[in-house]
């Protein structure tokens, strides 16, 4: 199973560093296979740009570039840590009951 | 093909994100995923709106959706009012369909006296800036709305009068002056709504007359829930009062009964009616707004 939540792989494409749209699609792509369509990847820039999550750059061309802002770090930092917790207990489970007759 | 689908986000958000989508775009091959995706955007765009943007763009955006609605509206309105002209629903007759018919006429009143207040101070406004500015496109689209409500107007009272002509049936020519009634009426219909946006869009809307029209179209959209909801009771007491009368033919060709049409038109009157509430609620909380 993939992760789909929009926002979050666009955060993670930003931890990187700053992207404009075609970057990030390519970047999620290779990180999570997954191919964000047009609509569903500036609807989730609009909400994080809102939420002050991630921000502009000057315009390159008629691309415009993001980054991930400090507030957007901690909060991919929290979700991500959180994810792996869940990954980890999940996965110690599975290696047990794989160890029970 | 790009353009067009780009062109179905609301303004703020082509203002904001228009030209890098368009970039993108040039960049990834137009499949039918992506194109499901941006119509999927554009809706959730309409349907959530910017926070971002100015409490004026926000404001035009309100009236101009519930003028938008309005004007379905008035369609679904004319049909009711053509299917059901030949019933005595008086009160002492049929007390549920003469009430919700009464509600229905004094509701469909007020919203069109309400949309009149609305646009009163924009039409001032809009010939204060012609006036000033001399600028001849706004002068063109100034006089498109009166031409376009006579159009409107003419064309649904020509559908009313080929439907009594025609009423059990019709050859090519009186179907194809239907459809020649029809397109007239949808064209006026889009042209009454289209112009005023575009004006909208040409003057500087000053807070005062978003502070006067906002409310007025939030009265327009409160009547139009009034009207659905009557129609709903309307259409209940159609089919338990007088079930005669809802099994009879109705429409061109009398091709359904009376029940199905105001089934049909009440459906639409309340999806459209939630609509314009909706829209108006976003603009009376962006009046609010500093």
């Amino acid at each position: 199973m993939r992760s789909s939540n929009p926002s979050l792989l666009i955060m993670a494409s930003l931890a990187e560093g700053a992207k404009h749209g075609y970057a990030i699609t390519r970047d999620v792509h290779a990180i999570a296979g997954v191919t964000l369509g047009p609509g569903t990847l500036y609807g989730a820039i609009a909400r994080l740009e809102e939420r002050g999550l991630i921000e502009p750059l000057e315009d390159d061309d008629r691309r415009r570039p993001y980054r991930l802002t400090r507030s957007g770090a901690a909060v991919l930092r929290e979700q991500l840590t959180e994810q792996e917790r869940v990954a980890r207990v999940g996965l110690s489970r599975l290696s047990a009951a794989e160890v029970r007759p | 093909m790009r353009k067009h689908l780009l062109s179905l986000y609301p303004e703020t958000w082509r203002d904001r994100y228009g030209e890098e989508m368009s970039a993108l775009l040039d960049q990834t091959p137009l499949t039918i995923t992506a194109t499901l995706d941006l119509l999927r955007g554009a809706l959730t765009a309409h349907v959530r709106p910017l926070v971002s943007s100015a409490p004026a763009v926000r404001a035009r955006s309100t009236i101009a959706c519930v003028l938008g609605c309005f004007i379905v509206f008035c369609f679904l309105g004319s049909a009711f009012a053509k299917t059901t002209e030949n019933y005595d629903y008086t009160e002492h007759v049929h007390p549920v369909l003469g009430v919700s018919h009464s509600v229905i006429l004094t509701a469909a009143v007020v919203a069109v006296a309400a949309l009149a207040l609305a646009a009163a101070p924009l039409v001032l406004v809009s010939l204060a800036q012609a006036q000033r500015t001399r600028d001849p496109t706004l002068m063109k689209l100034i006089a498109v709305p009166p031409a376009a409500v006579a159009v409107f107007a003419g064309s649904v009272g020509l559908l009313a009068l080929w439907l009594n002509a025609h009423h059990h049936r019709a050859d090519i020519g009186g179907w194809l002056l239907l459809g020649v009634c029809a397109l007239g009426a949808g064209t006026g219909g889009f042209a009454c709504w289209a112009a005023p946006r575009a004006i909208m869009r040409r003057i500087e809307v000053p807070r005062r007359a978003c502070a006067f029209s906002v409310p007025a179209v939030a009265l327009v959209a409160l009547c139009m829930a009034a009207v659905a909801l009557a129609t709903g009771v309307f259409l209940v007491g159609i089919a338990v009062d007088v079930p005669r009368v809802g099994a009879s033919g109705n429409g061109p060709g009398q091709l359904i009964n009376v029940t199905t049409s105001i089934a049909i038109q009440f459906i639409g009157m309340l999806g459209l009616s939630a609509v314009a509430a909706v829209s108006a609620a976003r603009g009376l909380r962006s009046l609010r707004s500093p």
